[in-house]
């Protein structure tokens, strides 16, 4: 876990409102993103990749100033759905996510993409315990 | 930049905003103010519901908006090797 930091795997998909709209419209919703997910404490606010984005095909709800070494700038936000599979925390419904550039992370062991960052705005739900002689985390709702 | 045309439409709103809906979610699509509401969710749902999946503006009314941080990403930390 030294190496990989403590990630979790992860499904994103459209957020439940959108997926609803698609339904009764009769369109398809676009299929979920699966990858892996950093849990960042230092982070504010929660990203993914913009790339997940582009695929699921969700159109920006906002923007964020984001702190830069250039002060701040204003990033897009954008509403996703998260799930957890292999485990038993509950799907999470966020509507305000940061789209960057997480383009080429791989998560080492797994050959899977680093497609999230967990920030203390998802963190704020979960009791979060890193257990770094025995390299194990664990996350409870 | 991002929701240009929103982005300037509430900062010519701002003032009667901050003055009637301090506090509430203001949704903005194009250069119209849909309405203002009390969660993200609820103005999210107005916003698909009215215009359907199109880009939109979410904004808290407040007088200062939070910076957020996130230095794993900001600072490169991500792709840095020891």
């Amino acid at each position: 876990m030294q190496l990989t930091g403590p990630v979790l795997s992860v499904q994103i998909e459209v957020p439940t409102i959108l997926a609803n709209q698609l339904q009764q419209t009769g369109q398809p919703a676009p299929a979920p993103v699966s990858g892996f997910a950093l849990i960042d404490t230092g982070a504010s606010l929660s990203a993914v990749d913009a790339t997940v984005i582009q695929q699921l095909g969700v159109q920006a709800v906002g923007v964020a100033a984001v702190g830069t070494a250039a002060g701040p700038q204003q990033q897009a936000t954008y509403p996703a759905r998260f799930t957890f599979p292999g485990s038993n925390l509950p799907a999470i419904d966020f509507s305000q996510i940061l789209g960057s550039n997480l383009t080429g992370q791989i998560v080492a062991g797994t050959g899977q993409p680093l497609i999230a960052l967990f920030g203390r705005d998802i963190l704020q739900h979960f009791i979060l315990i890193y257990n770094g002689p025995g390299a194990t985390f664990s996350l409870a709702y | 930049m991002p929701l240009e045309t929103e982005l300037e439409a509430f900062a010519q709103l701002k003032p009667e905003l901050l003055q009637h809906h301090l506090g509430k979610f203001a949704l903005i699509i194009g250069r119209d103010l849909v309405g203002t509401f009390d969660t993200r969710e609820e103005a999210y749902r107005a916003g698909i519901e009215a215009r359907g999946n199109v880009p939109m503006l979410i904004k808290l009314v407040v007088h200062e908006e939070p910076t957020e941080s996130i230095p794993a990403m900001t600072l490169g930390l991500l792709t840095a090797r020891l």
